[in-house]
């Protein structure tokens, strides 16, 4: 959440909310035009459950994250195609997305993989969802994702007019609630579990006293909601009323924490083969972190069993305090591996393995103790900046760290996710791209 | 004379030279911002050029130089040169450096707009005609309207194709360059879309 903005009233603010309609699906038939009109599921790693539908999808009663087991049968009947998650394709097609948006507005910010809010101060002379139909069309012809846009005086009532322009399908995707009039006939009709920011759980609370309706919620007594949601629910409260308290971030902020955590393609018995999958897990969250130019304290590793299935269940972690801090893959992994042998039991099925990093502080602001070596820690600086360069240039893992594993891109190694129905990396790959008669 | 004040010169600079190169922290990583670079590349052919000149003056002793030179050129600093693993040129700092302009960048000259640009393959030898053959990189822009006449790739009831789009009497053709392929005519309930305009193809003489 971000700080509330002293807002001058002179200047009434207008956010647009843009997002990508079934993003992920969207994306697949940007490359496969047969899918139109299909209904399409989107996996999330390791093929697990439905992470993206398309309305059709929908339509057949397939809820966001249903497990694909469960869903089988509905699959099969209507001939549901089901993709594994294509990060790469995706990733690239939300960049295109996020700059032709660009071309609209001085100010934006990118919300998620597929949504943008943008600020349409000063565009008042303008019919804004003209405006707005026009950022569509764009959008569609640019890059060929389908948008849905809501237009309102604050973030939480742009969200709200996305959200039911999307639903509705009326006015061709686009939903300005500036004015008094509909913003009251949304609200009216609108669950409070369906405002931005009310979980499950404020949603009951809010229940529980009586507020069922998005409307309820913005006439309710602001101290109560206070009481109730705390100081968030409060600015939610606000933010219906039309009095923005939620600026637009431009700038995304470093993260604190870093997590690389994924689920094996199949059970994992042996300590070696947790090495050297939370090896690579230490490589990207480094990559991440060097990103952002941090050195990480805390380092915690676990591992765990799988919850779904009978037999015995384990779970365990170990922290690991690294005193100067560091951003050296080389000395995280060295650490990972020392916490996953103390952690490590023999004779389990492991499902799950990952690593988090907390304490993430600038590198600049490095603090040596008594023993440390501080020509070590610049030299180790040095070989990671040597090991991003190279890997920016000749591509992702050209060089890596031995704990990594040695396996070619052909034979996966057993801790390696499923992805059995992915399709190509159209817009990444030499070797993947579409052929066309 | 003329040679030994020259020396004396050069050998100040190059101690500041020095300087720089320690600035710039020339044994530590590579410079990275481009000034650095270059201010760096200055100051050692500097130094270089200093070195020459010392060469020549010990040519000089031997050649029995006046002592009152001798005198003068007794103060000698010590300098410590950084190694470098890579070739540099010696010499002169090339004239040309001032005219160093960007390097030719293709995406520039055969991308308008990167966003909605898109790389296909070509399958097929249906637009031979016009010199586009199998394996071929097609480049399209989404963001192009196609005119009468451009070469399009479209969708047609679910499948890619590259084709010459004609629009004549708002009826709409897709047109093969290859008289093998006939004419696709575009009628209602077909599925039809033009995705973008094919604006160039990279053709590979390997």
């Amino acid at each position: 959440m971000s700080t509330p903005r002293v807002l001058s009233p002179a200047t009434p603010n207008v956010f647009a909310l843009v997002d990508g309609n079934s993003f992920y699906c969207s994306c697949e038939r940007v490359f496969n035009p047969s899918l139109n009109n299909q209904p399409v599921i989107v996996l999330s790693n390791n093929d697990g459950c439905a992470v993206s539908r398309s309305d059709e999808a929908k339509a057949l009663g397939i809820k966001m994250g249903d497990p694909l087991h469960l869903i089988k049968d509905i699959v099969k009947r209507n001939r549901v195609r089901v993709y594994s998650s294509n990060y790469a394709l995706y990733g690239d097609l939300s960049a295109r997305m996020m700059s032709t948006l660009a071309q609209f507005t001085p100010e934006m910010e990118v919300y998620s993989i597929d949504e943008a809010f943008l600020s349409l101060d000063g565009f008042g002379n303008r019919d804004l969802s003209e405006y707005a139909r026009e950022i569509r069309r764009v959008v569609r012809r640019d890059t060929g994702i389908p948008t849905a846009i809501g237009i309102g005086p604050t973030k939480v009532l742009a969200k709200v007019a996305n959200r039911v322009a999307k639903k509705n399908n009326r006015n061709d995707g686009v939903l300005n609630l500036c004015d008094r009039a509909t913003q009251e006939e949304v609200l009216h009709t609108l669950p409070v579990e369906d405002v931005w920011g009310i979980g499950a759980r404020s949603a009951a609370k809010l229940n529980h006293v009586g507020v069922r309706t998005a409307k309820q919620l913005r006439d309710a007594n602001l101290d109560e909601m206070q009481r109730l949601l705390t100081i968030v629910g409060r600015r939610i409260v606000l933010e219906l009323r039309g009095e923005s308290c939620l600026a637009l971030e431009m700038i995304q902020e470093d993260r604190k924490q870093i997590v690389c955590s994924k689920s094996f393609g199949r059970p994992v018995y042996t300590l070696a083969e947790l090495q050297e999958a939370v090896a690579n897990y230490v490589t990207r969250a480094c990559e991440k972190l060097r990103r952002q130019d941090g050195i990480c304290h805390t380092m915690s590793v676990f591992i765990q069993t799988n919850r779904f299935k009978d037999g015995p269940q384990y779970y365990n972690s170990g922290m690991i305090k690294m005193d100067a801090g560091t951003s050296s893959t080389i000395r995280l992994s060295a650490a990972a591996n020392r916490v996953l042998e103390q952690i490590f039991r023999e004779g389990i099925e492991y499902k799950k393995a990952g690593v988090i990093f907390s304490d993430i502080r600038p590198s600049a602001s490095v603090q040596f103790s008594l023993f440390d070596d501080q020509g070590q820690h610049s030299q180790d600086a040095k070989v990671m900046k040597v090991m991003d360069a190279i890997n920016a240039r000749m591509g992702r893992n050209t060089l890596k760290i031995g704990a990594c594993g040695n396996t070619s891109p052909s034979e996966a190694p057993a801790w390696e996710m499923q992805a059995k129905m992915r399709t190509p990396c159209y817009t990444t790959r030499w070797a993947d791209l579409l052929k066309v008669k | 004379m003329n040679l030994e004040r020259h020396f004396n010169l050069a050998q100040t600079k190059a101690t500041q030279s020095l300087d720089v190169l320690h600035a710039a922290n020339i044994d530590g990583p590579v410079p990275a911002d481009e000034y650095k670079e270059n201010s760096v590349r200055r100051a050692f052919q500097r130094a270089q050029s200093a070195c020459f000149l010392k060469e020549a003056r010990i040519r000089l002793k031997q050649d029995k130089v006046p002592s009152s030179t001798k005198k003068k050129s007794a103060i000698k600093p010590s300098v410590r040169l950084p190694f470098f693993g890579c070739a540099v040129s010696c010499g002169f700092p090339s004239p040309a450096d001032d005219y160093i302009e960007k390097k030719l960048d293709l995406n520039e000259y055969l991308i308008d707009k990167p966003s909605a640009t898109f790389f296909v393959r070509v399958a097929g030898d249906s637009m031979i005609g016009v010199g586009i053959h199998p394996d071929d990189l097609l480049i399209v822009d989404r963001s192009k309207e196609p005119r009468n006449k451009s070469i399009v790739l479209a969708i047609v009831n679910g499948e890619f194709t590259v084709k010459r789009y004609i629009c004549r009497n708002s009826k709409i053709t897709l047109k093969a360059e290859n008289p093998a392929y006939q004419d696709i005519v575009i009628v209602e309930g077909m599925q039809f879309e033009v995705v973008g305009v094919c604006t160039n193809v990279i053709h590979s003489l390997k």
